[in-house]
Formats: structure tokens, C-alpha cells, sequence
């Protein structure tokens, strides 16, 4: 069970505001949508999240820990920022087993897992540079979401997916929702995320200007 | 043990991509081998006296660098080349993998292991490691090219080195000759390139990288303690020449640039914006 909370988050980047007092309680369980044009500050909210940006102001409390001073990372997170980046010369399964062994606890169990689940073949000896930006787009989901970690943060995660796959991510991501898992999901699509998410917050120009409960 | 991890993952990438610059202290190390051959079977044929040499005075001529340099109207400056091509070559060997494995994989890297340090640290390990295979494979050429050459199979240098390179060679201990052509020219060559990996971070891999090429040209061209160039040339000690410089104090320079650029970086890390 994971619980995150973030009280004024202020982000200022060579003095231009991307993040501005944002404040928002997220928990367990849930699928949570933010929704925004491009440069709205989405994506720095979820690196915020990650531990990858340092707050100007406010703080990111995970399980009320600080990150940045409790923690440095949350402590059972899995991320896809923006592009996936792996190594081009190697398979996705060799990409992520070389991730999983800087970690604890993933097995190469939970790595054929989490490609199959993405609709990826842990057999498949095409190497990265050779993957289609769906297949790469796959690969950095089944990244994010290898070992099951208890907050699964996912920016544009359907872009480049055809409708199939579409389907079967968004099962796949109700599914884990429903084991408890905290799934945070960035997404252009309106009526996609409206599908998929529990809660949506629309951002504009770094701020929270809308929080919509979806009871469908 | 996240370091280690990171460490593994760098030593089996870093070296990987970079594994063709080995080539270049290979080729510098056998060509001064057969250079020092030349010159030794020259003066055994005119003056007699001298041996085939050991393979220790192998090892001295290839990383003699030049003596100290004084400036003269009359007299032009020559960049000793063997020797720059090596170091530099050495740092283009740690120029660019940290920098690009930041940029590439950052986002994922710092989220999977939960760890900022333990990226820097690794980065630092592959980085000291990476130094030290440059100097093995070196060492190694030049042996191999020695015994071929002929020359007596031991760690200890003859007088042939003194005629050829520098007289103050001959008086050299054992333990000095360890100091001054192996500890001292690595720790120095570790230290630049851990400083340029850290620079590269703060400008940029190139800019970096040309700062470290311009250290080792005024390190040739001035022989001053601050410039850490001079203490990866043997001959401009202190125990070897008259106004060299004192190894100590490369040994502190070396020290001090490798801890200063080590605690840095993990500073920078901890607080960087990975975008």
C-alpha cells in the first residue's frame, strides 16, 4: 500500500515556473490520469514523483517520506518518462535483465513476465535498434512495470500502440490498479484516459485547474 | 553493493564500446619498444659496451615523455608525441561513456536501482579501472616487444637507460623506479580523466575533453608542480634531474585532484535535475 502526497510543489527551471503550488493526495489502488497540452508540466510532475527533479519549493511525501531527504528515490517504483531509452545493441529481454540486476528482488520470472504481459516475446532475438517505436514503446512498460512495484508512473504510455495493443495494456493496467497497485498515467487521449483513470487532474501552465472523479 | 552493480554493468559496456582505443597504447608501446631497440643496437654496433638492455628500460624509454624544457629563441618546442598520443589517448578512452550513459539511460538508471550515488561511484570505479587496463595492455606490449626484441627478462633497468635517456636514470632505486614510471604516471593520468569526466557533466564531454588535451601540452612545454602533465614524464623528477619536480608532490596534486573530482560529482549527482 503506497500513498503519495505533494504539498506546494513549486518547480522553477532557470527562473521559469513549470510546477506552481501544486497539491495533491494520491493512494493504493487507484488509477490516477493527468491530463494537459504539451509543456502544461505533466511530465515534470511524474519526474517530480520519480525523484528525478528536485522541488524548488514544497515537497513530494511517499508514505510520508520526504524524497530528497527521508528518501532519494520512492522506495517501489517503476517508471516511463517520456521516450524509452535502452541499449540499442542488445534485446529487450538482455535490456531489462541488465536493469533488473542493478535492483533487488526482480527475477527473470518477473522480467519474461512483464513482457508477455505487454505482448512482447521474452524469446525474441531482434535487438532494440530493430524494434518498432510500438515494440519500444511496449519495452518500457514491461520496464515500468517489472517486479510489480507498488507505484507505476506511465507518461503517454499508449503513443505509438496500435488499437490491439491499446486493449491490452489498459487491461493490463486496471488489472494491477485492482491488486493494489498506485498507477499514475499521462495521456493527450481525453476519452482513453477518461477510460482508464479513477481520478483526473488537468494541469494548465503548471497548475492543478480541475480534479474530476470518474464514477463510470 | 548498488555500486558494484553499476560497476559490473560499466566495466561490461564501457569497456566493450571503448575496447578499440586499446589499440593505441598497443601500437605507442610497440613502436618506442622497436624505436628503443634501434637506438640500443646502434650503440651496441659503435661503442660496443652495451647489452641488449632489460625490459624494464624498455618500459622507461616508452614513458621517458621529454626532459625539462627550457625556453630558447633558438630552439623549438616539440610536443613529445608517443607520449601525448598515449595520455590523450587514455582520455579520449574515458571521455565520453559517462557523459553519454547519463544522457541515454539517466531516467531509467536513477529510477530501477534507487540510487543517485551509486552512479557516480561506479562511474568513478570504471573510470580508475579503465586507466589502469589502458597502462596494463601498455605494459604488456611493451614486455612482449622487448623479449622479442631480445632483451633480458627482468624488472630491473640497466645502465643502457641512462646512456640513451637520461644519466639521473642510473642512480634510480628499485622502489623509485616504481614510483616514478608506474604509480606516479597513473595516479596522475587517473586523476585527469576522472576531473574530465566530472567537467564533462558541468560543460561539456568536448570542452572537457580539450582541457585535458591542453593540461598535456603546457605540461610539456612548462615544468611547474600545478601542471599534473609533468608527473607522468619520469625524467622530470626531482630524483632524476637537477630543477625537476618533487614526486611527492605529484603524488598530493594526483590525490587530491582524484578525491576532489570523486566527492564533486557525488555532490552534483545527488542534487541534479535529471530532465
Amino acid at each position: 500500500m503506497s500513498k503519495i502526497v505533494i504539498e506546494n510543489l513549486v518547480k522553477k527551471i532557470k527562473d521559469v515556473i513549470i510546477l506552481d503550488h501544486i497539491n495533491l493526495s494520491m493512494e493504493s489502488g487507484t488509477i490516477y490520469g493527468l491530463r494537459g497540452k504539451n509543456g502544461s508540466g505533466k511530465t515534470m510532475l511524474m519526474r517530480a514523483i520519480c525523484g528525478l527533479i528536485l522541488p524548488t519549493e514544497g515537497k513530494v511525501l511517499i508514505d510520508e517520506k520526504e524524497l530528497h531527504r527521508d528518501i532519494v528515490v520512492p522506495p517501489s517504483i517503476g517508471g516511463l518518462i517520456e521516450n524509452p531509452s535502452f541499449l540499442p545493441q542488445y534485446t529487450g529481454m538482455q535490456n531489462l535483465k541488465l536493469l533488473a540486476s542493478l535492483s533487488y528482488g526482480i527475477s527473470e520470472e518477473h522480467i519474461k513476465q512483464a513482457l508477455e504481459w505487454v505482448g512482447l516475446d521474452p524469446e525474441d532475438k531482434r535487438t532494440y535498434r530493430k524494434y518498432s517505436m510500438g515494440m519500444k514503446q511496449k519495452l518500457g512498460i514491461a520496464n515500468a512495470i517489472m517486479g510489480e512495484p507498488d507505484i507505476i508512473v506511465l507518461d503517454e504510455p499508449i503513443n505509438a500502440l496500435d488499437e490491439e495493443s491499446v486493449v491490452v495494456i489498459k487491461n493490463r493496467l486496471l488489472e494491477l490498479a485492482r491488486r493494489g497497485k498506485l498507477i499514475i498515467v499521462a495521456c493527450h487521449d481525453k476519452e482513453e484516459l477518461e477510460f482508464l483513470s479513477d481520478q483526473i487532474f488537468e494541469i494548465k501552465d503548471g497548475h492543478i485547474v480541475a480534479t474530476e472523479v470518474n464514477v463510470s | 553493493m548498488t555500486t558494484m552493480k553499476f560497476f559490473k554493468r560499466d566495466i561490461y559496456l564501457g569497456i566493450q564500446k571503448g575496447a578499440w582505443l586499446l589499440l593505441v597504447p598497443i601500437i605507442i608501446s610497440i613502436a618506442q619498444s622497436l624505436n628503443f631497440h634501434d637506438i640500443s643496437m646502434t650503440l651496441k654496433e659503435f661503442e660496443g659496451y652495451w647489452g641488449d638492455g632489460t625490459v624494464m628500460d624498455y618500459y622507461l624509454f616508452g614513458m621517458q615523455g621529454m626532459k625539462v624544457f627550457h625556453f630558447d629563441m633558438k630552439q623549438y618546442f616539440e610536443i613529445p608525441i608517443y607520449w601525448f598520443v598515449f595520455q590523450i589517448g587514455a582520455a579520449y578512452f574515458t571521455a565520453y561513456y559517462g557523459y553519454h550513459d547519463f544522457e541515454d539511460n539517466g531516467k531509467v538508471l536513477f529510477i530501477t536501482p534507487k540510487s543517485r550515488s551509486s552512479w557516480w561511484n561506479g562511474k568513478s570505479l570504471w573510470c580508475i579501472t579503465s586507466v589502469l587496463i589502458y597502462y596494463l595492455v601498455s605494459m604488456l606490449a611493451m614486455g612482449g616487444t622487448a623479449l622479442y626484441c631480445g632483451a633480458t627478462p627482468s624488472l630491473h633497468h640497466s645502465e643502457l637507460i641512462s646512456r640513451i635517456v637520461e644519466n639521473g636514470a642510473y642512480y634510480l632505486s628499485g622502489i623509485e623506479v616504481l614510483l616514478l614510471a608506474i604509480i606516479l604516471p597513473i595516479i596522475t593520468t587517473m586523476a585527469i580523466c576522472m576531473l574530465q569526466m566530472f567537467i564533462a557533466f558541468l560543460i561539456s564531454p568536448e570542452v572537457s575533453f580539450a582541457l585535458s588535451c591542453t593540461v598535456y601540452v603546457l605540461s610539456a612545454y612548462y615544468t611547474v608542480w600545478c601542471l599534473p602533465g609533468n608527473y607522468a614524464m619520469w625524467r622530470r623528477s626531482a630524483y632524476v634531474v637537477e630543477n625537476g619536480l618533487n614526486p611527492i608532490s605529484g603524488l598530493l596534486l594526483g590525490g587530491f585532484l582524484l578525491f576532489f573530482s570523486f566527492y564533486e560529482g557525488r555532490l552534483y549527482f545527488e542534487k541534479k535535475d535529471v530532465l
